[in-house]
């Protein structure tokens, strides 16, 4: 044994001079070989059997620290293995701090990609929602054909009323609860809604119907905004398909954004909630009454327009 | 001295081998997830394109040859995005690696359906047979307005059944969602193909 240390011991110092990879391995050799013959020496020690058996590289400090050992026969071959075991090594803290950091920073990634996925999942704060205790109109449908509510359970049903009401009468049209409308029955004809800018006041029941088709309406109050406020707003819309804009009479505030069962309403056209509304919704997969529809090749006539052959 | 660095190195080296390996049996085993060649799904997304082929087809016409506003609005609507949904039933069947085409129709979808569909000379639920399509193809005006409303009915509810077979079969999240959209915008297709044929109707009987 005592050979086999000095060899081994030789040869680390031999090594020191050639290279660092085999200084390096040759203390871990060395390590091995001492920790095997502490075992062994355990073993033949009958004070220490169990406690070498169960963890040879702790019994020394176990023992050293008892303040009186069973017998002095005990402590003794427990300490001599002690120091044949290993020097006490200082704590890894190169180690543990790299694995600490690595652990820190692996746990705030998940962390921010975690709150990045929700938060992109939660609508802009202050909007108005129609769906009552039902998050869009995906769970609202949900909740219908589970057969947990009807559709008057809802706080307002028409968030899932689609039906086009184009009467008999041309003249009767949809009348809606709220101003301007943010979903319900419509027109079997839907406004086209690929990023259009109307300059003149357009029927509710086409409108709906775009919202349906996913797409978001902003309607403004021709009296309180002018024209370079008109101007400021269709930058917004002008180019982004599902997307439309519309004066809107008597809206009584400036400008009114509204997608299927929600809508936004302020009187700052700076507002970044007009941008954030318009980015959440528009195509919203679960806010979607239709799916897979578009917004050309609807009508693109105003109020005025269609007013013109009789009036 | 050089072991305090080094040794978290290879440690880290190590742990990113680990971390590969791990990503790549999640891969693995996401890819061995998705839906075989002969699954509920892969026959759900293969015929419901064939079937939605036909919808394109018959809105194409009555979008160019009716005459009722509503109908010729709703065959817009129809032919639009029954062809989105193509794209999508042809992505996923991409995605899985399996064939776009079988020579089974609806044997995905249970006995009772594939014998239905044999009997019908492959011709899923609710499809126009040739005879019809060509009758179809040689109206115009209120004509087609009407027959496009009947065939087009005929085919949502053939569409609704299929639907319903595939939320029976299959829990792949992909499918379950597209199969209850397309119920509920079908069964909404087919009431407003109604109310617009009735009024076509009542007023031709004026």
């Amino acid at each position: 044994m005592a050979s086999k240390k000095q060899t081994a011991s030789k040869s680390a110092g031999k090594g020191s001079g050639t290279g660092a990879v085999k200084s390096d391995g040759k203390p871990e050799d060395k390590k091995a070989q001492d920790t095997k013959a502490a075992k062994a020496e355990g073993k033949k020690s009958e004070g220490v059997k169990t406690e070498a058996k169960k963890a040879p590289a702790k019994s020394s400090k176990a023992s050293a620290r008892k303040p009186a050992g069973k017998s002095s026969a005990t402590t003794a071959p427990a300490r001599g293995k002690g120091r044949a075991v290993q020097v006490k090594q200082p704590k890894p803290w190169g180690l543990i701090w790299t694995f600490t950091g690595v652990g820190v920073v692996a746990l705030g990634l998940i962390g921010a990609a975690i709150f990045v996925v929700w938060d992109r999942s939660q609508p802009p704060e202050g909007i108005t929602s129609y769906y009552g205790d039902y998050a869009n109109v995906t769970e609202a449908k949900a909740a219908i054909a589970d057969g947990d509510i009807t559709e008057e359970d809802l706080e307002n049903p028409w968030v899932v009323q689609q039906t086009h009401v184009d009467g008999e009468d041309p003249a009767a049209v949809p009348e809606y609860e709220v101003t301007p409308p943010a979903g319900g029955n419509h027109l079997s004809q839907w406004q086209t809604c690929t990023g259009s800018v109307y300059d003149a006041p357009i029927v509710d029941g086409n409108a709906v119907h775009s919202l349906e088709h996913g797409a978001v309406w902003l309607t403004y109050d021709p009296a309180l905004v002018d024209g370079d406020g008109i101007d400021q707003l269709a930058s917004k819309i002008e180019g982004r398909d599902y997307s439309l804009m519309s004066p809107y009479q008597d809206l009584g505030v400036e400008v009114s954004v509204q997608a299927w069962g929600v809508q936004y309403q302020t009187s700052d056209l700076n507002d970044p909630k007009i941008d954030e509304f318009l980015d959440f919704y528009i195509q919203n997969s679960d806010n979607l009454a239709e799916m897979n529809a578009t917004c050309s090749g609807g009508i693109s006539t105003t109020i005025a327009d269609q007013q013109m052959p009789t009036g | 001295m050089s072991r305090l660095w080094r040794r978290p190195a290879v440690l880290v080296a190590i742990t990113a081998v680990l971390m590969l390996a791990a990503g790549i049996a999640v891969g693995w085993a996401a890819s061995t997830a998705a839906p075989g060649n002969d699954s509920a799904e892969a026959g759900f997304a293969r015929d419901m394109q064939t079937h939605h082929q036909q919808a394109v087809e018959m809105a194409m016409y009555e979008w160019r040859n009716g005459s009722d506003e509503a109908m010729t609005a709703i065959a817009y609507d129809i032919a639009t995005s029954q062809s989105a949904e193509i794209g999508m039933y042809r992505s996923w069947l991409r995605d899985w690696d399996v064939q776009l085409s079988s020579g089974n129709p609806m044997a995905w979808a249970g006995e009772e359906h594939e014998h239905d569909t044999e009997e019908a000379g492959g011709l899923m639920p609710g499809m126009a047979t040739d005879e019809e399509m060509a009758e179809f193809k040689t109206l115009t005006g209120t004509d087609a307005d009407v027959m496009f409303a009947e065939l087009m009915i005929a085919h949502h509810i053939g569409g609704i059944d299929m639907a319903k077979a595939a939320l029976e079969r299959s829990d792949n999240a992909l499918v379950v969602d597209a199969a209850r959209r397309s119920i509920t915008v079908q069964q909404s297709d087919i009431d407003n193909l109604q109310g617009h044929l009735d009024n076509i109707l009542s007023a031709v009987e004026q």
